[in-house]
This record gives structure tokens, C-alpha cells and sequence, in this order.
């Protein structure tokens, strides 16, 4: 998964940097995220300092490239906002816990059985988290909905069920997505004078 | 607005949705049974069992060729034998550092280590970059050896993770080592440190630590499961101020963690648990004197504590001393001085201690020799009326 991700983000990098767009874009960055992966020992430091991207990011990134790719959008707005603000909250619930702050750790509740009747608020959350945006047609809820399928069917190294649907890139983009967001609706651009849509 | 699918659809995806999410906490009922099932201790007794005192030492690596060798963790098996681990080469986190093991044959003696895990050999078993090996510590289930041990991807000890690897056949050859996620954060920074203890029903809670941004104390429960181990880890507590602890079981539900404390006051620190670990108080400053040090504790067949530590008052690691608290950690009293020495250093003590009251240790000596000693209950009380 780690490896898949790392991928993505590379084919994402290039069709952005490359000036051929469309799927010969998609072509040359795939071919570029390909070389670069299959570098010999790329995989061994990245399984080392990424060893479980979330199911979600891998998700997000897809749907990015495949939108630039077709020109079409795959994720709609609602759709994008609703996954930076699903990855801001877990962030926040997850990693300064993770890095030693208080004296429970909330990375415990990804463990089912150990404290069991506490983490049923992590699994729940997540579950209707993901009923409620599909219920609203919000297509991130597909990405929690595998995320959840992953973990029953043990899809990462980790046993632990915040590996599945956060991981700290995924996290990080999503908290400077947040805050760019709050920035932009306090800050609007002017109007555009040509009345054409920005590239 | 989005196109909404037809109602039956959307129903099932919804329904979808919170089976995948709650199936997996569903499924885990049975297993959360014996989620912090209580630890394994023999009923304390008046710890007078006839024999005369002795008190045994000797060297584990006596030709060792090098620089470093640190971190000794000790079990003994089934059969009475006695494994020791620990990592040695040109100095902490170099690449040629090896994870080194030593047994004791029939008649107690130490035999000569062998190297069991490399960077090389680890590099090839994880698929992961490996800059070094590290701290070691061993299980032991029955006659078969469990080893945990420590493996870096970058940098110092924060950037370490750790592995488990088993032996059926007395450390000769090893399964291949998994790595066992343990934080979401890269997996970086878990180090273990001091003896796990046996919890009831099968399974170790061991002590583990994290020094990357925080610094502090958990347990690693490895827990039998469909003939294999399964794993979870708690907090003991967090922040950036105690961390290297030594869990003590006193009863099945009650337990201490004596732990080395890196804050101003620098006293050997002390938390405990009444629910078999689920919880534990926050850490409070022993009377003990202790700075920064590795620090190791065990039950005694009566019931007290007794605590190997760096005594400050000396020095930072001159001297390895002795103290016992017969109250669960709140009172201690200094009993013996195993090392003193002006200018050296005895540290990273790691002990067991066996039913009868026999006491068994190894620390590292000026970081260059592992040291086991071995003495009974009578030995203490003689060296306490010396002190």
C-alpha cells in the first residue's frame, strides 16, 4: 500500500509538471512513477519510513490523477472538503495523543480488544461517518467504506485499525487543506474581469 | 447538488458502511476477554528457604572484541537453562552492531554468544531499511525462545522500530522477524528495555518505551491467539519524562512500573495499577536517587520490591546498588552495593527473580562486559545488616 501510494504521489507530481495533459499526461507520469518506484532500495525506505498509507489517501490520490487524466472532475467539492475535514479531525484525535500527549493514547482504540468498550467509539465513528456521506451521495464515504473493508480483510501490515484510514501525509494535507480553505472564504478573490474560469 | 442513487441502493451502501465499520469491533468481543487478563505471580511467602547465602559473578563476554556491548536482557526456560541477549559492536547504532546470544549449559556456565540478528539479516527479513539492531529482550514460552529486538531505519533510537522473531531450537536458527506496528507515526520509536512478565492464561505485558518528539513509558501485550501471538500496546503514561520501565507484578491485578527519570529532580519514578494494567497513576518521585539511569526491579518471594539503580549520589553510573521497599514502592532502603567504581561506569541492569528467592542479573560493565550475578534472599539480608 505504501508503495502504491508512493507511486500515485509521483504520476501526481509529473502530470502536474509536465506540459503534455489528457492520458498521454497520464502516460508519461505513470512511466515516471513506475521508474521510480522499481529504483532497488526505494522500496526497503519506504516501507521503512511509510509502512501503512491509509486507504483513503491512496483513494484521493486516484481520483486526482484520474480527474486530471479526463478532465472530469472524479471528486466533486463536497466530496474533497468532507475528506480534509474527516483527516483534520482523526489528525488531531490521533497524533498528538500518538507523540505522548496525556496519559491515554487514543492509537489504543485501533486495537478492538484491548479497550473494547471505549474503542467502539473510533469504529462506530468511522462507520457512520461513512453511512452518513454516502446517504448524502458524498463519494469520501466510499473511501471509508474500503478503508473498513481493508481492515476485515487485514490488508496492511498493521493490525491496528487508524492505519487504515489515516496516515500522517494524509493528515497533513488535509490540515493545510482546511486551513487554505477557512483562508480562501475569509479572503475572496476578486471577481475574474474576462469572466473565464481560472486553469 | 449530486445525483442521488435510487433509496434501495443508497440504503445498502449505508448498511455497507457501518458493517465494515463496526464488524471488525463486533468480531473482536471474544479476544477482548482476555484483554488485560491479570499477571502471573506465585503466592508470596515468608522467602526463608534454609539456604546459606550466595552471591555468584561472572563475566557473559569475556573476549569480546567489541567497543560496545550494552542492553543484556535475561529469561530462564523450562528446563533451568538461562538465555541472555544483548546487542554489541563498535557503538550504538553503527552498522556492524549485532544482536548477541549467550546460553548456560548443564552446569551453569556461560557458554560462549553467537550473533543471531544483523542488519543484514534483518534487512532481508523485514524488506525495510535497517541502519542498525538494538536493544534485545527475550521471552521465553516453555522451551521455545521469543526474541524482541530493536531494528533503526534512520537516525539514532528514535528512528528505530521494533520486531519479533521465535527460535524452537535454542537460539540455533531463528523465524523470520516481523515487524509489529506500533504507533501511527512512521512506526518510529519503540525500544524494549526490562523483563516482560508472564501474564495468566499465557503471554507477556512487556515494558517498552518511546523517545521520538515525546519521551515515555507503555506495555506491549502479546497476547496467544490462534496458535501465534497478538498484539496491542497501552500507555503508562506520557509526555517527556520518565520513560526505560521495569514492571513489577505484586499480585494478579496489582503492579509497579519503577522507571528512569530524565526531569530535574532526578529520582527513580513509580507508577502502579490496580486493574492488571489497564490504568496506571500518574508517576511520582521515589526517595531513590537516580539520574537518568537504567533502572530494573522483581518481586521477592515475600512480597517487597527489590530495585537495581544508578545511585547519584555518587556519580552518574559509578555505582550499581541495591534497595528494597516493602510496601509497594512508597518507602525504600538501600540493602547492597553490587559495583562502585570512580571513574567507570555499571549500568542498564536488567533482573528475574525465580520462586526459591534466587535473584538473577546482568548489567553491562563500562559498556564493554555483560556481567551476571546470581545471589538469594539470605545474601541480601546478610549485605542489609552491613550497610
Amino acid at each position: 500500500m505504501s508503495t502504491l501510494t508512493v507511486f500515485l504521489l509521483v504520476v501526481w507530481f509529473f502530470q502536474r509538471v509536465l506540459p503534455v495533459r489528457g492520458l498521454l499526461g497520464l502516460g508519461v507520469s505513470t512511466a515516471a512513477g513506475a521508474a521510480f518506484v522499481f529504483i532497488p532500495w526505494l522500496g526497503f525506505w519506504i516501507k521503512s519510513l511509510a509502512p501503512n498509507a491509509s486507504i483513503p489517501m491512496v483513494g484521493l490520490l486516484l481520483a486526482a490523477i484520474l480527474g486530471r487524466a479526463c478532465n472530469k472532475s472524479v471528486f466533486r467539492p463536497a466530496d474533497w472538503k468532507a475528506a480534509w475535514i474527516f483527516g483534520a479531525a482523526a489528525s488531531l484525535m490521533l497524533y498528538p495523543s500518538a507523540l505522548g500527549l496525556g496519559a491515554f493514547d487514543t492509537y489504543s482504540l485501533g486495537w478492538p480488544w484491548l479497550f473494547h468498550s471505549v474503542s467502539i467509539a473510533l469504529f462506530a465513528g468511522v462507520g457512520v461517518a461513512s453511512a452518513v456521506l454516502l446517504w448524502l451521495g458524498n463519494r469520501f464515504g466510499y473511501l471509508l467504506l474500503l478503508a473498513g473493508l481493508g481492515y476485515l480483510a487485514g490488508f496492511q501490515e498493521s493490525t491496528n485499525f487508524w492505519d487504515y484510514v489515516l496516515d500522517p501525509l494524509f493528515g497533513a494535507v488535509s490540515l493545510v487543506a482546511l486551513i487554505a480553505m477557512a483562508w480562501r472564504s475569509r479572503n475572496p478573490r476578486p471577481a475574474n474581469p474576462r469572466g473565464t474560469t481560472a486553469p | 447538488m449530486p445525483r442521488q442513487r435510487p433509496p434501495a441502493i443508497r440504503i445498502a451502501l449505508c448498511l455497507a458502511a457501518l458493517a465494515a465499520g463496526l464488524l471488525p469491533w463486533w468480531n473482536a468481543r471474544e479476544m477482548a476477554k482476555s484483554a488485560f487478563p491479570g499477571f502471573e505471580v506465585t503466592a508470596p511467602s515468608a522467602g526463608e528457604s534454609g539456604e546459606p547465602a550466595f552471591f555468584k559473578k561472572t563475566v557473559v563476554n569475556p573476549f569480546s572484541p567489541h567497543k560496545k556491548s550494552h542492553s543484556a536482557s535475561l529469561v530462564r526456560m523450562e528446563d533451568g537453562r538461562m538465555f541472555a541477549a544483548w546487542y554489541a559492536g563498535s557503538g550504538e547504532c553503527a552498522p556492524d552492531v549485532a544482536v548477541y546470544l549467550a546460553s548456560t549449559d548443564a552446569a551453569g556456565n556461560w557458554q560462549a554468544p553467537r550473533a543471531i540478528f544483523n542488519r543484514e539479516k534483518a534487512m532481508a527479513d523485514l524488506g525495510r531499511n535497517v541502519i542498525s539492531v538494538g536493544n534485545a529482550l527475550l521471552l521465553a514460552d516453555g522451551n521455545r525462545l521469543g526474541l524482541l529486538f530493536v531494528t533503526v531505519a534512520a537516525g539514532r533510537w528514535s528512528g528505530s522500530s521494533m520486531n519479533i522473531a521465535w527460535s524452537d531450537d535454542a537460539g540455533m536458527t531463528w523465524s523470520r522477524a516481523q515487524n509489529l506496528t506500533m504507533n501511527p507515526l512512521a512506526n518510529l520509536s519503540a525500544l524494549p528495555r526490562n523483563p516482560a512478565s508472564p501474564l495468566a492464561g499465557g503471554g507477556w505485558a512487556v515494558p517498552v518505551y518511546e523517545e521520538f518528539l515525546g519521551k515515555f513509558p507503555e506495555v506491549l501485550w502479546l497476547l496467544p491467539r490462534g496458535g501465534g501471538y497478538d498484539f496491542a500496546v497501552s500507555r503508562v503514561a506520557g509526555g517527556v519524562s520518565v520513560m526505560q520501565a521495569a514492571l513489577v507484578p505484586l499480585s494478579r491485578t496489582d503492579a509497579v512500573c519503577l522507571m528512569r527519570d530524565f526531569r530535574p529532580a532526578q529520582f527513580m519514578s513509580i507508577s502502579s495499577t490496580a486493574d492488571a494494567g489497564r490504568t496506571w497513576t500518574p508517576p511520582q518521585a521515589t526517595e531513590l536517587p537516580n539520574k537518568d539511569s537504567g533502572i530494573c526491579g522483581a518481586r521477592l518471594p515475600d512480597g517487597s520490591i527489590l530495585a537495581a539503580y544508578n545511585d547519584r549520589s555518587t556519580g552518574k553510573r559509578e555505582n550499581l546498588r541495591l534497595a528494597v521497599s516493602g510496601d509497594g514502592g512508597k518507602t525504600w532502603k538501600r540493602v547492597a552495593t553490587l559495583e562502585e567504581e570512580p571513574g567507570f561506569e555499571f549500568s542498564y541492569p536488567s533482573m528475574v527473580c525465580d520462586p526459591d528467592g534466587t535473584v538473577r542479573m546482568l548489567y553491562s560493565a563500562r559498556q564493554t562486559q555483560i556481567v551476571y550475578v546470581e545471589f538469594n534472599t539470605a545474601w541480601l539480608k546478610e549485605q542489609e545488616v552491613l550497610q
